[in-house]
């Protein structure tokens, strides 16, 4: 197996020596010590600091808009209000309590498009008569005329206001498929 | 403290001084793929993003002496994590003109790649460059016997390779 004893593998060493005596070749010896002369002089350096600098700035104004974007939580009292509508407490599904009710009957004077569309006036006007003035019941369920309100602030700040419909009754009316795709929806009055 | 001109001098001065030599270390360090300029261009780079550790005088010598071998030993682990070895040996076997010097080198670089990168440093720092065990261990920064250890396993592995070289041909 080590048919090469220690002087003849040196020979075949010394024979095959890859460096042949060459110097470095002067273009990339000149490349080196340009590179070098400017890596002393801190130019390099700088250029780190500099876009180290710029990296951490490029991040606090980009977490700053993702943060302005998605909306910081504001305190109820102090969020934006829309066309002049007043400020709303957050809407609830448990029992009103007294204090509230004065709020809920004002939310139920404010009515969305859809509402208003409906020509469901009276019922209305006489939901907001028919509730009863006091009586501080916590078990007491909503009364079915009062318009009830549920918002809520989506990711990018949008305040988003559902008026439930006191008087909504599910359709059980069963209407005809659609004939077309294209007909989809051209009976829905929403 | 040391100025910007201070330093690019020294920086110039080390260059200089020792570039030559690196890069003869570097021509036979080197494995199929790896630049000798690059590797002496590496060594100088890492000496100026890490000057304030460079010893003064000859230790300076042996600490780019350190950081080359290391630079090859970090190539020497990807090329075997790629499996380029393999295609190494086949390259040795291929050579068909043993009078050719050309193919003798391309026969011994081919052999001592096939040496771990330390090993290599040691194999060369002995036989092609003469030097003895104690300046070896401290160049490379190792205890003599692990120089000795590294000279004997690194003989056997390049007698054996070039012998199955000479064999297949």
């Amino acid at each position: 197996m080590n048919d090469l004893d220690r002087n003849s593998l040196q020979a075949r060493l010394r024979a095959g020596d890859p460096y042949q005596g060459e110097d470095m070749p002067a273009a990339h010896a000149r490349r080196i010590r340009t590179r070098l002369r400017a890596a002393g002089s801190g130019r390099f350096e700088r250029r780190t600091w500099l876009a180290a600098a710029a990296a951490a700035a490029l991040a606090a104004v980009i977490g700053l808009g993702t943060w302005a974007a998605s909306g910081p939580a504001v305190p109820r009292e102090q969020a934006p209000t829309t066309a002049g509508e007043p400020a709303e407490p957050e809407a609830r599904s448990g029992p009103l309590t007294t204090a509230e009710l004065p709020r809920a009957r004002e939310t139920a004077r404010v009515a969305p498009p859809s509402v208003r569309r409906a020509p469901r006036l009276p019922v209305a006007t006489e939901v907001s008569l028919a509730v009863p003035p006091v009586v501080a019941d916590a078990d007491r369920e909503p009364p079915r005329s009062e318009a009830r309100r549920i918002q809520f602030t989506a990711r990018r700040g949008t305040r988003i206001v559902w008026t439930l419909d006191p008087d909504f009754e599910p359709n059980t009316i069963r209407t005809e498929a659609p004939t077309a795709p294209r007909q989809q929806g051209a009976n829905d009055p929403w | 403290m040391e100025t910007e001109s201070g330093r690019a001098d020294r920086l110039e001065a080390l260059f200089e001084a020792h570039h030559g030599r690196l890069y003869a270390l570097a021509v036979r360090m080197a494995v199929a793929g790896d630049d000798a300029s690059d590797l002496v261009q590496e060594t100088f780079l890492r000496a100026a993003g890490a000057r304030r550790s460079i010893p003064a005088g000859d230790a300076a010598e042996r600490w780019l002496v350190r950081v080359l071998v290391n630079l090859c030993r970090d190539r020497y682990r990807r090329r075997r994590y790629r499996g380029q070895r393999r295609a190494e040996l086949r390259l040795v076997n291929t050579t068909r003109s043993p009078e050719d010097a050309v193919s003798a080198r391309d026969a011994v670089r081919s052999a001592l790649a096939q040496l771990p990168a330390r090993r290599r440093a040691v194999v060369v720092l002995r036989e092609l460059e003469d030097r003895d065990t104690a300046d070896i261990a401290n160049l490379l920064g190792m205890r003599p016997v692990t120089v000795r250890w590294h000279l004997s396993q690194g003989r056997q592995q390049l007698r054996s390779l070039l012998c199955g070289e000479e064999r297949s041909r």
